[in-house]
């Protein structure tokens, strides 16, 4: 018999993995479980993936779509109406201002962007004309600040995450507006505990510690205490690795002191069990975000601070699978920032852990 | 085990010339006769078949790994011990019956023969289905009647909301029953099993299963398929267009394009002859160019290694089954007759205890209760070829 990974989770566990390192097949399978999964959620009635309301968000078919197409069996829309349909669906939320969202529903940006990524990912120049649109939006929702914001009605200050989100979307589109990535970087600059580059006044203060958080003087993961005592926003691993993605996308080298900063915060606080700083909140953003950070960076093995190396695709990759579910998916039992959808963090832990198996597929070589 | 037939022959002449001498007597003039091929293919299945009995279980599976519980393993062995020949003892018959019986108990509301949330279903319900059709006993009718609908559910078509023209790479072929992606792997056995219960190339699904088999082939002058277009024009099969399983080779402008190979080009050809082309047909007259040109009883041409060899012997002989040809024109005045060299190269790697076993691990053939029974379900056909020849 051939092929698909659910047969070795369910029958075949009792080969598993090797002493050392997380097996190759094993990680495929894992990969492919998590793709029927996805697959099967969807509904030819609705023409999208999963049932929820949170489902209905065309940034989440977005986001499924890319990361089915960067998957290693490469789904595009010929295989199925699981990719013709939510791709239909997504292009049928494009509003005559090129955004791509429910009216009313919110997160304007983050629709868009990533409905905007998934467009990008399948390279078919039917959607050319969507995707400048959509581009065209994005840029809007850029502040003043360089930092993307929600969109309407949150025009002032933009946070990592949104612009993260932007970023990554723009450059998969093939924005090249030098300007975009400049105001960007100066942005990013000043959500992160770095003292060398960071040009804000009150982050001078900080522990330095190379970490990002979410806006400046702004953390979701609460407050640390300088050594003088004084309350500083909390650096944690989404905001960390969303800012190193975030840098390389903006044109910064792999030496410049900004990203080596990031380099060392994630390193230092390495976890493949948490979204470092903030505990289980936001897991598998953190994993999907970490992993895209490592390969654009260009980094395979991290040292610790106890003078061991780790493979971090290995140690995501095997967290990863411990994780999934029988029937193939993933959920965050921590509900924060929408990962009780399984739908939504199966995209992410896929978006992971199609990275992490072309980097082991890759060091086996 | 990439001796090819002459090799084989050669090697056996010098062993019995060799012997001959050490025994201090003259060589024999007249070049050794060939063994009886019919008689290696029964002896090899008979001790498979007693293989299989040392292995029963009691509660119909054989075997001891993981896998010989699935329902997809127990058919496949139901279906070489049916078909195996020679007369069928008590104690098969038996051992036959109760299997039977775990597959039957494992069918669900939806017709499927599979254990639920264990995925390959409409492979396992296939299996069970031409397992239990080859017991030719009319209690299994009403069983076979209910996993039919869902065999049919599995293929990818308009129901389904797929499109010919769009979905291009999957329209008419089968899936795993769940995850609505299709293949001609899926796709063969579910031909096997549908034409078992007595479906034919007259139907709209063997028609539409026509539509996802040329497109698998390598083959620009029939498959309409953009992204099959820059193949080398080989005839050989994929996976599924425009994917294999061995990665790429390059095309004569030098791009990367997917390697056609063994076990689906035999699948492929069979596939079509089901869904109703004739031999001199643009398909079949391409896929048979491209056995002459990979004729191997060895190793899955294409392939890598020996992974998935086994597999790959049950789709070359119901191929040249299907086909009802017993002897290739290799060119060059050489000529395979496919029975023969398949009963002897397969006897040779049978172990002691009658089984065999890959060394290859890819799609469980090192388990032995898998490899033995594809050996066993290729040896059959090898035999009834042998036998029918007489």
């Amino acid at each position: 018999m051939r092929g698909n990974g659910t047969w070795i989770c369910a029958l075949v566990l009792g080969w598993a993995a090797a002493a050392h390192g997380v097996e190759l097949d094993r990680v495929k399978s894992a990969a492919d479980g998590g793709a029927n999964w996805l697959i099967e959620q969807f509904d030819l009635k609705t023409g999208i993936f999963g049932a929820s309301e949170v489902n209905k968000l065309p940034g989440i078919q977005g986001l499924a779509i890319r990361v089915l197409s960067e998957h290693h069996r490469k789904y595009s829309e010929p295989l199925g109406p699981f990719m013709t349909e939510p791709v239909k669906y997504i292009l049928k939320q494009q509003q005559e201002d090129g955004s791509i969202r429910i009216e009313g529903q919110g997160f304007d940006t983050y629709n868009t962007a990533l409905a905007l990524h998934g467009l990008a990912a399948l390279k078919n120049p039917k959607y050319t004309d969507a995707i400048s649109k959509a581009r065209a939006y994005l840029l809007t929702a850029q502040s003043k600040d360089g930092g993307f914001t929600y969109g309407y009605g949150f025009r002032q200050g933009g946070d990592l995450s949104n612009t993260w989100c932007a970023l990554s979307s723009l450059k998969a589109a093939g924005e090249k507006d030098a300007k975009v990535f400049e105001a960007a970087l100066n942005f990013i600059r000043r959500v992160q505990d770095n003292i060398e580059t960071n040009p804000d006044a009150e982050a001078k203060a900080g522990p330095n510690s190379g970490g990002a958080y979410y806006k400046p003087g702004q953390s979701e993961a609460g407050t640390v205490k300088n050594r003088d005592g004084v309350e500083f926003p909390k650096p944690y691993g989404s905001m960390t690795a969303a800012a190193l993605d975030g840098y390389l996308q903006s044109g910064l080298k792999a030496d410049a002191p900004e990203v080596q900063a990031a380099l060392r915060w994630l390193t230092a606080n390495f976890s493949a069990t948490e979204n470092p700083g903030a505990g289980m909140n936001g897991y598998y953003y953190y994993v999907h975000a970490l992993a895209r950070a490592f390969e654009a960076a260009q980094v395979t093995e991290i040292s610790l601070g106890d003078g061991g190396k780790v493979h971090w695709a290995d140690a995501l990759a095997t967290q990863l699978l411990a994780r999934q579910k029988r029937e193939g998916f993933w959920v965050n039992e921590t509900t924060k920032w929408m990962e009780s959808d399984p739908v939504l963090c199966t995209a992410y832990a896929l978006g992971a852990l199609n990275i992490c198996y072309k980097q082991l597929k890759a060091a086996k070589k | 085990m990439r001796m090819g037939q002459q090799a084989w022959g050669w090697s056996l002449a010098l062993a019995l010339a060799v012997g001959s001498l050490t025994a201090g007597e003259e060589a024999p003039a007249a070049p050794p006769a060939q063994p009886d091929a019919a008689a290696v293919a029964n002896a090899a299945a008979e001790k498979a078949v007693k293989y299989f009995l040392s292995q029963a279980n009691g509660d119909g599976t054989f075997g001891k790994s993981m896998a010989a519980k699935s329902p997809g393993v127990v058919g496949l062995v139901v279906y070489g011990l049916a078909k195996a020949p020679g007369k069928r003892s008590p104690e098969l018959q038996a051992a036959l019956d109760k299997a039977a019986g775990y597959l039957v108990a494992l069918q669900q509301e939806n017709g499927a023969i599979a254990v639920p949330g264990h995925g390959l279903e409409n492979y396992m319900t296939s299996v069970a289905v031409m397992a239990l059709k080859a017991l030719n006993d009319p209690k299994y009718d009403a069983v076979l009647a209910k996993a039919k609908p869902y065999i049919l559910s599995s293929q990818l078509t308009a129901a389904q909301g797929y499109n010919k023209d769009e979905h291009y790479m999957a329209y008419g072929g089968f899936g795993y029953g769940g995850g609505k992606r299709a293949d001609l792997s899926n796709t063969t056995f579910s031909l096997d099993a549908l034409k078992a219960l007595g479906m034919d190339e007259n139907s709209e699904e063997f028609k539409n299963a026509l539509v996802f088999v040329r497109r698998t082939q390598d083959n620009t002058e029939t498959n309409d398929v953009p992204a099959m277009k820059e193949g080398n024009n080989s005839g050989g099969f994929l996976y599924f267009p425009g994917t294999g399983e061995f990665g790429t080779e390059k095309n004569r402008a030098g791009k990367d394009v997917p390697k056609p190979y063994g076990n689906m080009t035999y699948a492929g050809i069979k596939c079509l002859i089901y869904c109703g082309a004739k031999p001199d047909s643009p398909e079949l007259q391409a896929a048979w160019r491209w056995i002459k040109e990979h004729y191997d009883v060895t190793q899955n041409p294409g392939g890598k290694g020996s992974e998935g060899y086994y597999y790959y012997l049950v789709a070359f002989a119901k191929a040249f089954t299907a086909a009802k040809v017993n002897e290739i024109d290799l060119g060059d005045g050489k000529k395979a007759a496919w029975a023969k060299d398949l009963a002897l190269q397969v006897a040779k790697l049978q172990k002691p205890d009658g089984s065999w076993a890959n060394e290859a691990e890819r799609w469980w053939e090192s388990d032995p209760t898998l490899a033995t029974a594809y050996a066993l379900i290729a040896l059959d056909y090898a035999a009834a070829n042998l036998a029918g020849g007489k």
